[in-house]
């Protein structure tokens, strides 16, 4: 059965019980009022009573006016009084009758008594008759009252021996109503205390120790009811809780090794690219000998027995030479590339523009052949290796003169702040590049043209992009709406020494 | 330490409940209402003692304004002469004592008795102990003062006869009440009969040489407000407002005794020692005894027997005793049998 139902059925079993204690109780006080009317009635007649018997006194020892009109104001409230109480006292019937009786007979009396006052009076005031007979009244007046003073006096205590029982029974009732009420408040606490505390009280300490991590922890809540609805979906929870926990768990599991094997291929690529940066730095610098020497040998083979051998071998010998010159250049640019890596300086502070100057000094002999024209914007200072970033603008302009086209090579460089970084943009009116290479042109040795047509190796955009890199920013490559290429890397404002 | 938002609601809805509560209260804590009625002009004489207390209470706290009456009070010595006032029509309502005004009916005066307000023992006889006088018995032959015409009389021949003398046994000499201090004091006369608080002024007066006694045996005598009956035919919704004002003045000595008194004494002249000596004695109260009736028949049959009055039949006291006032107040107050 339901709590609310069980509720139910106990507050209309209370409600039942309260009520008809209650209505024990009310009866009981009406009855008592019922005593308590009754009692003072009968103390009133005891009261009138003497009254009475003053009265009649008062009017036999001075036979005024005033007692006259007061008994018989007296007599009639005795009337009333007495007639009302033979309604009420039905167990004392015979006093009351004996009362009533008595009453007229005072009357009586006290009305010869009058009369033998008055004017028609048959026995002459004064005289022995008259003395005589009102001896005689007097005294049976006296033994009528005398009589209701008694009767009067056992009703009173009649009255109010059946009001004291009254009384005590109402007593009772009123102790028994507080006892019932004492009861359904201890009953509704305990009720209350085992159908809802206790269950509530293990599920909190069940949600405490499922809280603290134990997911395997049940809650034991016995029973039908809301309470063991509830208990049993807290146990589902904390089911699906592991459940979930469990997952969530093998997830982690699973994500940190993939974060280890990432961070260990992570590693292994570092180092794979120090040792590949090493050795082509190891193998460009080293073969620089063997290859002088190749060269000279060459030569001087070609100089002491020019004369001694056909052209054919001379032809060789020079294709020999140029070669070992253009392996030379290749050792050369890949030193210079591998350096980017390995020969760096720190960070510092520098002045854009007077690193643009020392660059384009450097190409200060291209720029005149060519006729180049260079402009730039204002440029910033920013945090930056010096030496490198000169290096990033100087084969970045001078990728723009060399790739000119018919018109005189035109090179404008500026720079702008955006919310991390600076966007530097290198442009020209080259003869620009086509989109499906601009990733390829930043790879080493990589040409889009030939030889003859466009001389170099193909390692200057691959160290710029290197240089870029180092910095922490990013470059790439768009073409211009009027011809020519624009260069737009990135240089982060604050991260560069974190990246470096 | 904080507090959650649902205590703090509790509280704050506590606190208002409160202060509504206290407020209530407040507004609805008896207030002095301003009658809103004509307001009637009424002339009261009275004696200035603790017996007219309620009186001076009522006139010292407004309470007769409140009921709408517009009060003159005139000063009597005693009530005698207050009734004698009101005969001749100078006042609408007097006070004084039930054998007074009981002698005055039987006399054939045109008076209604409208209530008690106080009840109790004040007459007492003072005597001089350098004359010889110690005890009953040695008054005989002895000048004993009084004024004739008062209660003091019927006490004093009441006493006389418990203590087996006779009037014709002391000389009785008639001493206005303003002189009657004096007149002992001065050795006029050996003894005097007088009410509360002549006797307290005596007995300080004479100091170690006085003595004195109570001469009323247990018999109450009471202080009565009587008018004529045509203020009863011609006003008689003053007479409720009259005692209502004066049930007002019996609640003030019920709830506050220390107040009752001091009004009482600055109204009356009285110092705050013989108020405090001799206050157990009165009883500040509203009301229509049968033993008043009982007291005032005494009184008429007394003075019949003295022959001082041509009428022989005692009144009957009912017919001027008009309850209607105080049933309407105080109907608990009413034991005369009606």
């Amino acid at each position: 059965m339901s709590i609310r139902y069980r509720l139910l059925i106990s507050s209309a079993m209370c409600l039942a019980l309260v009520l008809g204690v209650g209505w024990l109780v009310v009866v009981q006080f009406n009855s008592l009022e019922e005593e308590l009317d009754r009692s003072m009635a009968n103390s009133a007649i005891v009261r009138n009573v003497f009254n009475l018997k003053i009265l009649a006194d008062e009017y036999s020892e001075y036979n005024e006016e005033r007692p006259l009109a007061q008994w018989k104001i007296t007599w009639d409230t005795m009337r009333s009084l007495l007639l009302n109480s033979a309604k009420r006292n039905s167990q004392s019937s015979e006093v009351v009758n004996r009362l009533i009786e008595d009453h007229r007979d005072t009357n009586s009396a006290f009305s010869h008594l009058v009369g033998l006052h008055g004017k028609d009076s048959t026995a002459p005031d004064g005289s022995p008759m008259h003395k005589e007979l009102e001896e005689k009244l007097k005294a049976l007046l006296s033994v009528k009252l005398q009589s209701m003073v008694a009767d009067a006096s056992r009703l009173e205590k009649t009255s109010q021996a059946e009001m004291a029982h009254s009384h005590k029974v109402t007593d009772l009732a009123t102790i028994a109503f507080v006892i019932v009420m004492a009861l359904i408040t201890v009953g509704s606490a305990a009720l209350m205390y085992t159908l809802v505390l206790r269950p509530l009280n293990k599920l909190s300490e069940g949600a405490d120790v499922v809280g603290a991590g134990n997911l395997d922890h049940r809650v034991d809540v016995a029973g039908p009811g809301e309470l063991g609805d509830l208990a049993a979906a807290f146990n589902r929870m904390a089911a699906n809780l592991k459940k979930s926990y469990e997952e969530m768990e093998a997830e982690v599991i699973h994500r940190k090794q993939a974060e280890k094997a990432l961070a260990k291929q992570a590693e292994e690529l570092a180092r794979s690219n120090r040792d590949l940066e090493q050795f082509a730095y190891v193998a460009s610098h080293d073969l620089q000998e063997p290859l002088r020497n190749v060269t000279n040998c060459v030569q001087l083979l070609e100089k002491r027995y020019k004369h001694q051998v056909g052209s054919d071998v001379v032809k060789l010998a020079d294709l020999a030479v140029d070669s070992c010159a253009r392996m030379k250049d290749l050792m050369d640019d890949l030193l210079e590339f591998s350096r980017v890596g390995t020969r760096c300086n720190p960070f510092e502070p520098c002045d854009c523009e007077q690193v643009l100057t020392r660059a384009l000094a450097n190409l200060r002999s291209t720029i005149r052949e060519s006729g180049a024209v260079i402009t730039h914007d204002p440029l910033p200072t920013l945090n930056a290796d010096a030496t490198q970033l000169s290096q990033l603008f100087q084969n970045l302009v001078s990728n723009g003169i060399k790739f000119r086209g018919k018109e005189p090579p035109q090179v404008h460089i500026s720079a702008e702040e955006n919310e991390h970084e600076w966007l530097f943009s290198v442009r020209d009116n080259g003869i620009g590049i086509d989109p499906q290479y601009k990733d390829r042109i930043f790879a080493v040795f990589q040409r889009l043209h030939l030889q003859s047509e466009y001389p170099g190796t193909g390692i200057g955009l691959a160290i710029a992009k290197k240089i870029v890199e180092r910095h922490g920013g990013q470059i790439r490559v768009k073409p211009n709406h009027d011809g020519g290429s624009t260069f737009c890397f990135t240089i982060p404002t604050g991260a560069a020494d974190n990246v470096h | 330490m904080r507090l959650p938002a649902g205590k703090i609601v509790v509280l704050v809805a506590v606190l208002c409940a409160l202060c509504i509560g206290t407020a209530s209260v407040w507004i609805s804590r008896e207030q002095p209402r301003k009658f809103d009625g004509s307001v009637e002009k009424l002339s009261l004489g009275i004696y200035r003692s603790t017996l007219s207390g309620l009186l001076l209470i009522a006139e010292d706290q407004g309470f007769f304004v409140q009921k709408g009456l517009d009060v003159t009070t005139n000063h009597y010595e005693y009530g005698l002469l207050a009734i004698k006032d009101l005969l001749a029509g100078n006042i609408d309502i007097a006070s004084a004592t039930d054998s007074v005004v009981a002698w005055q009916i039987l006399a054939g005066a045109d008076l209604k008795i409208l209530a008690a307000v106080n009840d109790g023992d004040f007459i007492r006889m003072v005597a001089r102990t350098d004359k010889g006088i110690r005890q009953w018995s040695d008054l005989k032959g002895k000048r004993v003062g009084l004024t004739m015409g008062t209660i003091s009389e019927l006490f004093l021949d009441r006493a006389l006869t418990f203590n087996n003398l006779s009037r014709e046994d002391i000389e009785l000499v008639h001493v206005d009440s303003p002189a009657i201090v004096a007149a002992i004091k001065k050795g006029e006369v050996d003894a005097i009969v007088v009410w509360s608080p002549l006797d307290d002024e005596a007995e300080l007066g004479l100091g170690a040489s006085a003595v004195s006694w109570s001469v009323q045996y247990g018999q109450k005598y009471y202080w009565l407000l009587v008018c004529k009956s045509e203020l009863i035919e011609k006003r008689l919704h003053i007479i409720e407002r009259l005692v209502a004002a004066l049930a007002q003045s019996e609640n003030l000595v019920a709830s506050n005794q220390a107040e009752a008194q001091r009004i009482i004494v600055q109204q009356a002249n009285l110092e705050q020692s013989f108020l405090d000596r001799t206050w157990y004695k009165y009883n500040l109260k509203l009301s229509l005894d049968q033993q008043m009736v009982m007291a005032m028949e005494d009184a008429a049959r007394w003075r019949i027997f003295r022959g001082r009055i041509s009428n022989t039949r005692v009144p009957n006291f009912l017919d001027v005793i008009y309850i209607g006032g105080l049933r309407a107040v105080r109907p608990e107050a009413i034991s005369i049998i009606h």
